[in-house]
């Protein structure tokens, strides 16, 4: 049994091991060309959905801070019925403010909304350390935290969808398309997350190293915010 | 629900939380700020040789004057500090594989007229504009790629130039055979020339 769930997430990793560097190297190929994205985007109009499905996955599989959340999300989630909820819960969240966001036109400051992001990996690194549980007792529900969360991480979806001067022609399918990709993006991820505490967990070492990895994990959580408020700062000021 | 397996005594994450800050500002103020915004508060930035190694300013200057020259198109006094219209007719040649970057030096909005074509052979080109920033360190390299095409045999149209600098093509010839690109423009450009970079291997 256990030989057969190797077989299986042998080949799960291999899937997503491939996907993984496909995206990989179209995102690196994309950034040699130097903005060649955005160049394309703005010299066509009318409804894009391959490109903007594409550029939804490319954000969020190469977008750091999502992932982290997300690590930081299931990290103790060893159901996969229980990651389906919480996920879906965040997927709610941010694709509510990415299309609001968009088609309400908000243009919310970059650097702050990541800042925020950035704090959303801090507070759930927090709670995996039991943070809350032990001094704010009865804080808010970690589902409601999640779907919370997700609707700052869609206003920094919204951004960087803006950011890419999306045409009003065929916006609605555009922005439609761009959050398909996210969702795609974030299943490629999750597989990919779900699969390295999968083998992690299953080692005596994962136990004792939690605290260790949501400490690091609090870390760079810290970094992400000192990073985007120091380009508020001084970029923006 | 999700934290039913830790077992963390009371103390543990305030003060986890409290090293967690720590390492991410002593991070944060050695490394990432000096590579990223060029803010080197330690010198420690300087010392690894990473300060200002993503840009990241340069780049927002350029977007600064790129933004600043098209409200300054605008306005139409701004057209008399261009030098007088000039004409380019002229026939490339690219052996196989071969490749070559055709150059005007333009100032900031200054128009151009072009067009290429190389008969019925296939080549890559692609329109772009470069120029030199004065960033902190010294001079950087700004890149700005206005128009690709993978596999062509010509193009024209027109463009502004949204800074001063160099814009103009590469091309690669894509064929196993020597082949003509026949280069005709017309612009406010200062001069022009083409480099011939050899085949690419």
């Amino acid at each position: 049994m256990i030989r057969r769930l190797g077989n299986i997430n042998g080949l799960l990793l291999a899937v997503t091991l491939l996907s993984f560097s496909l995206l990989f190297a179209l995102n690196v190929s994309a950034h040699k060309i130097g903005g060649g994205d955005q160049a394309f985007l703005e010299q066509s109009s009318g409804a894009q959905v391959i490109p903007y499905i594409y550029l939804g996955a490319k954000h969020m599989v190469t977008g750091f801070d999502h992932l982290l959340y997300l690590a930081g999300v299931i990290f103790f989630l060893v159901r996969i019925r229980d990651v389906a909820v919480f996920v879906s819960l965040f997927a709610l969240g941010h694709s509510i403010t990415l299309l609001w966001g968009v088609l309400a036109g908000w243009h919310v400051n970059p650097y702050l909304v990541d800042s925020i992001i950035g704090l959303s990996v801090v507070y759930k690194a927090f709670e995996n350390l039991g943070g809350f549980r032990a001094y704010f007792n009865s804080w808010l529900d970690t589902r409601v935290a999640v779907f919370l969360f997700g609707l700052v991480h869609g206003l920094g979806l919204a951004t960087k969808l803006q950011d890419l001067k999306i045409s009003q022609d065929g916006l609605i399918a555009n922005m439609i398309s761009f959050n398909v990709g996210v969702e795609l993006g974030q299943l490629v991820a999750l597989t990919f997350l779900i699969m390295v505490f999968g083998l992690l967990r299953r080692s005596n070492q994962f136990q004792r190293n939690t605290i260790l990895a949501n400490t690091v994990l609090m870390m760079t959580g810290f970094v992400l915010v000192g990073y985007q408020l120091t380009g508020y700062l001084v970029l923006q000021g | 629900m999700s934290n039913e397996n830790v077992r963390v005594p009371k103390d543990k994450s305030i003060r986890n939380t409290g090293i967690a800050a720590l390492i991410a500002i002593v991070l944060l103020l050695t490394i990432i700020l000096p590579a990223e915004y060029d803010i080197d508060p330690t010198g420690v930035g300087s010392v690894l040789g990473i300060r200002g190694l993503s840009h990241q300013a340069a780049v927002e200057n350029v977007n600064a004057e790129i933004e600043e020259n098209a409200m300054a198109a605008a306005s139409p006094l701004h057209i008399n500090h261009q030098p007088p219209l000039k004409f380019v007719d002229v026939d490339l040649v690219l052996e196989p594989y071969g490749q070559g970057e055709f150059k005007l030096k333009m100032q900031a909005n200054a128009r151009l007229s072009y067009l290429w074509h190389s008969g019925t052979d296939l080549v890559y080109a692609d329109l772009h504009g470069h120029t030199l920033v004065v960033g902190e360190d010294g001079e950087e390299e700004i890149v700005v790629r206005y128009l690709e095409t993978q596999e062509g045999t010509g193009e024209s149209g027109q463009f502004d130039t949204p800074f001063g600098g160099d814009h103009g093509w590469y091309f690669l010839n894509l064929e196993t055979r020597p082949i003509n690109i026949r280069v005709q423009i017309s612009g406010n450009f200062d001069s022009h020339e083409y480099i011939d970079i050899g085949p690419q291997i």
